[in-house]
């Protein structure tokens, strides 16, 4: 903790700007006062606050719908921006929020698996659901990021991995409970919409409660702004308080998910925008904080409500994650210093010990090992199924069953997975990073997105309009990153923050498509969690073409491959042009990234796993390790199609869901790993 | 030893189904169907021609329970991924598919000759689309006489219905929802579904008249059905879910204030599949119908 980056760049004092809250203040009471005229001419306001409403109707909206709907946001708000204070206080980290460290969708996993099997639960206390999954969420994401002293950069990518986890989780439920689809989704798009004054006078006392104890802990606090030995001399005893600012932290963001359902980027925002607005101390942030974002997701709210008629069907947290993932972009760069150190495992190039093995293996039998697995596994997705009548094997299952429909699958599973593992080969080694994977890379959702774009405005895409979808996304998203990097000479950190962002945005857009529901978010689901369904026996040699390409291409570079991983400095000693091997490497990157997104869609860790399970089995070089790798994702991505076909017979897991559940847990315990 | 014995019951097995399957083909003396789409199921049941295999049968039999489909029939797994193992192991002689599956379309035809059922197009009239499917299955399956006869059974019972409707003296606009479970919104079928067209049929006005998605229906926010002050409030019982919305609505002050909630005009009427063929869309008409003359709802001027 010692060496982490001070929590913002120090600034010249300056006095708060009110002039600036005024206006902001003056801007959302302007859009409230047109929300509140269309529902009612202000002529009748007075009438209808006195209860003799001119016209009943008009009277019950106003008073039980648009004011309510103001408190609310108000409210909401203002637990969104404590929180995300009490979060970034406790862990030094600028870019901790509710969203950002998994808290509020283990909260909402929580509530829709609480809503399919426990409903009395949800009867008792959505409040007290909602809490246990935030803290479960949040424990699991300090406990990975524990060991490295919650250093940024851990504690966000292993928030970011409970939240895909928790979305293949809740994605795995609706798929097998197709009928409430929409009714899943009703916390994952932060709805403000409101039918009475219940509800605020619910939440405020146990805001109000909140609010006391940390006003009560501000003076320590204030003191996690030192260093832990200087604030510990001090006799503060600093992982003590930092888990009682966490716990209140996550409390406060429990009683928004389970009410108004999850709105990021609030919490993320309001503490920078106090300090922007002159607020230093902590004393001051604790009340600028929360009062800012307040007035930001009223304006928000009363935003959206202005866009339209159809202003209802667009959630107020969509919104906000559309408009909060630019700001989370703008944060990454603007931080002088950068995010913080990388986590380093063993570290990476050098031949070692092999983590996984007693013993050290020549390279070559563990490729024979992982070729026989390779096979094992092959042979056992094609022949052992199931049909109505049990299980079948090789001998029962006619040619055409095999031929038809398991090897078109099977064999899109295969090259996705070993595209993969390539793509998350390269981009280890690239970075220097064994945390990196393409889907962290972001490419993979920036195919994802233009599809599901696509899918917003058309009814109707073919299998090729799919293709050019995720293909036109895919580069657009290269082109972001190589844009956005192109100056800081693709430094590993900010390919990966940006990433993130980028993930989270597409999320963001995805849960609300999904929350449009009908049978085409059902289609659009079952894609983006990976299926190999629709894959067809013509498809598979274009894409065994494009597998070879990036592989060969990859080698051919195999030099740069060696050097690369010892860092910038050293590969311009050895006489590298790090910039243009970097581009390289990354267009590679994103070619077999994207190829694989079109065969089991965004969301498989195969390209963490792979790479990291031949690095433990003590494949270092890179010939040796890409060879290992391809096998690898090429065997987990086999095996994963094989388990969604076959577990919940007649019904299917997607194979990219079926490799995530499996791979997020071991993303953390790699994460945990590290220092 | 065990690879021998799987392969002789793998064979018994196949030979059963065989069996069961021309057993199952000769009384229906039609087609062996498979339907991936619930309206063709639905219609083809109709007709007699049992459809051998359908996706989700329980929530089909939970949702469309008339007329009940065999016992036997097979189930396909989810309506987005049919699992098509089991589609191909049938060896159908006909596919029918939803024109959102259209994309999937090759798939099929590798199976068997499929028909697209496109109840929702451009054109903005599903009611006259789902008549339409029952001749074309009428047609299909060889069976046009019948699906005619069904046609105009179907015409009589709206005939039927407005009629008793109309005696009853009840000209009262109706808003037909799915309340939603955040307590605060609501699905409403207006132009664009059938249910739409169905409430007019029955010498009803649909009180939503706004425009509404592709399928038919807008997500609304509570106080949309107060604006016309005398319409009737049908919400359909989908079960857990429409109590979770209840439950959260029982505290609700907007809700209370409702005109036709204060008024007692607000009720549960049992669940239609809104995307369904005719037997659905006579279900509807029924519900509502009865949900209508049931009381309370006399003595407005639509």
């Amino acid at each position: 903790m010692e060496q982490t980056t001070p929590l913002y760049p120090p600034a010249a004092p300056r006095p708060i700007r009110w002039e600036a809250l005024a206006v902001f203040g003056a801007a959302a009471l302007a859009l409230t006062l047109h929300t509140l005229a269309s529902v009612a001419p202000p002529s009748h306001w007075m009438a209808i606050l006195g209860g003799r409403a001119p016209d009943a109707v008009q009277g019950l909206v106003f008073t039980q719908v648009a004011l309510p709907r103001i408190a609310a946001s108000l409210l909401a708000g203002g637990v969104l921006g404590m929180a995300g204070l009490l979060f970034q206080q406790a862990l030094r980290n600028p870019l901790a929020d509710p969203a950002t460290i998994g808290v509020s969708s283990g909260a909402y996993l929580a509530l829709a698996a609480a809503s399919l099997y426990a409903p009395t639960l949800l009867e008792w206390s959505t409040e007290a659901v909602a809490l246990t999954g935030g803290v479960m969420a949040c424990a699991l994401v300090m406990a990975a990021a524990h060991r490295s002293q919650f250093s940024t950069i851990h504690v966000i990518l292993a928030g970011l991995v409970v939240s895909l986890f928790c979305g293949a989780a809740a994605s795995a439920l609706t798929l097998l409970n197709h009928e409430n689809i929409g009714s899943l989704f009703v916390w994952q798009t932060g709805s403000l919409a409101q039918n009475g004054w219940q509800k605020v006078w619910r939440l405020l006392p146990q805001c109000a409660a909140l609010a006391v104890c940390t006003g009560l802990l501000a003076r320590p606090l204030s003191m996690l702004n030192l260093a832990d030995a200087q604030a510990a001399s001090l006799g503060l005893h600093v992982s003590r308080m930092r888990a009682a600012a966490i716990a209140l932290g996550v409390g406060f963001s429990a009683a928004a998910v389970a009410w108004v359902g999850v709105i990021g980027f609030i919490g993320l925002m309001a503490p920078h925008l106090a300090r922007l607005w002159g607020a230093r101390t902590l004393a001051q942030r604790i009340w600028a904080a929360p009062l800012l974002g307040a007035l930001l997701l009223w304006s928000t709210d009363q935003l959206v409500q202005n866009l339209g008629r159809s202003a209802d069907a667009i959630p107020t947290g969509s919104i906000c994650a559309l408009l909060g993932a630019p700001v989370l972009l703008w944060l990454l760069f603007r931080q002088r210093s950068g995010p913080g150190r990388l986590p380093t495992t063993d570290t990476l190039p050098l031949p070692g010990r092999s983590v996984l093995l007693q013993r050290r293996l020549r390279a070559r039998t563990v490729l024979w090992l992982c070729l026989l697995a390779c096979a094992a596994s092959l042979a056992a997705a094609l022949g052992i199924g199931r049909d109505a009548h049990g299980w079948t094997g090789f001998a029962d299952t006619g040619l055409a069953t095999l031929m038809n429909w398991r090897l078109p699958r099977v064999a899109a599973a295969a090259i996705a997975g070993a595209m993969l593992a390539t793509a998350g080969t390269l981009l280890q080694r690239l970075t220097g990073n064994p945390l990196a994977s393409p889907e962290v890379l972001g490419v993979s959702s920036g195919a994802a997105l233009g599809v599901v774009a696509t899918l917003l405005f058309t009814s109707d895409i073919g299998a090729p309009g799919m293709l050019a979808a995720a293909g036109a996304g895919s580069l657009a998203t290269l082109a972001a990153v190589v844009a956005l990097n192109w100056r800081t000479d693709f430094s590993p950190e900010r390919v990966l923050l940006a990433g993130v962002a980028l993930a989270t945005l597409f999320s963001a857009c995805a849960a609300f498509l999904l929350a449009s529901g009908g049978p085409r978010a059902a289609a659009l689901l079952t894609w983006m969690s990976g299926s190999t369904y629709r894959a067809t026996s013509a498809g598979i040699l274009p894409s065994l073409g494009i597998l070879a390409l990036g592989c060969a291409s990859a080698l051919a570079a195999r030099r740069w491959l060696a050097i690369l991983p010892l860092g910038a400095e050293s590969a311009r000693a050895l006489g590298v042009d790090v910039f243009r091997a970097r581009l390289y490497f990354l267009v590679i990157i994103a070619v077999l990234t994207a190829g694989a997104t079109l065969l089991v869609g965004p969301l498989s860790f195969v390209g963490l796993l792979a790479p990291h399970i031949m690095r433990g089995l003590g494949l270092r070089q890179p010939r040796a390790a890409m060879a290992g790798a391809v096998l690898g994702g090429a065997t987990i991505m086999i095996l994963a199609d094989w388990a969604g076909r076959i577990a919940v017979f007649p019904w299917q897991i997607p194979a990219g869901l079926a490799a995530m559940l499996a791979g997020c847990p071991a993303f953390l315990w790699f994460l945990w790993r590290s220092k | 030893m065990m690879v021998r014995r799987r392969f002789c019951l793998g064979m018994a097995g196949q030979l059963a189904m065989m069996l069961a399957g021309a057993a199952h083909a000769a009384p229906a003396a039609g087609q062996r169907v498979a339907c991936t789409d619930w309206a063709a199921a639905e219609t083809l049941a109709l007709l007699g021609n049992m459809p051998i295999a359908v996706p989700e049968l329980q929530v089909y039999r939970q949702w469309l329970p008339d007329p009940a489909l065999p016992a036997g029939t097979v189930d396909l797994g989810a309506r987005s991924e049919p699992n098509l193992e089991v589609l191909s192991a049938l060896a159908p002689d006909l596919i029918y598919i939803s024109s959102w599956q259209a994309g999937m379309l090759p798939i099929f035809r590798r199976i068997a000759p499929v028909n697209v059922v496109k109840l929702f197009d451009a054109r903005d009239d599903p009611y006259a689309a789902m008549l339409e499917l029952l001749l074309r299955a009428g047609r299909a399956s060889g069976r046009s006489a019948l699906a005619r006869r069904r046609l105009a059974e179907f015409d009589a019972l709206l005939d039927q219905l407005r009629s008793k409707i109309t005696a009853a003296g009840i000209h009262r606009p109706v808003y037909v929802a799915i309340l939603h479970e955040n307590g605060a919104q609501a699905y409403v079928y207006g132009r664009g579904s059938w249910v739409d067209t169905i409430i007019g049929k029955l010498g009803l006005r649909n009180a939503w008249t706004a425009p509404s998605t592709f399928y038919g229906n807008s997500l609304v926010g509570l106080p949309a059905l107060a604006s016309e002050k005398d319409a009737a409030i049908l919400y359909l019982d989908q079960g857990a879910r429409t109590q979770r919305a209840l439950r959260s609505l029982r505290d609700s002050t907007l809700w209370r204030g409702l005109p036709a909630v204060a008024n007692g005009r607000a009720v549960m009427i049992p669940a239609f599949f809104a995307l369904g063929g005719a037997p659905s869309a006579a279900r509807c008409a029924r519900l509502l119908a009865a949900a209508m003359t049931g009381g309370g709802m006399a003595g407005a001027t639509g």
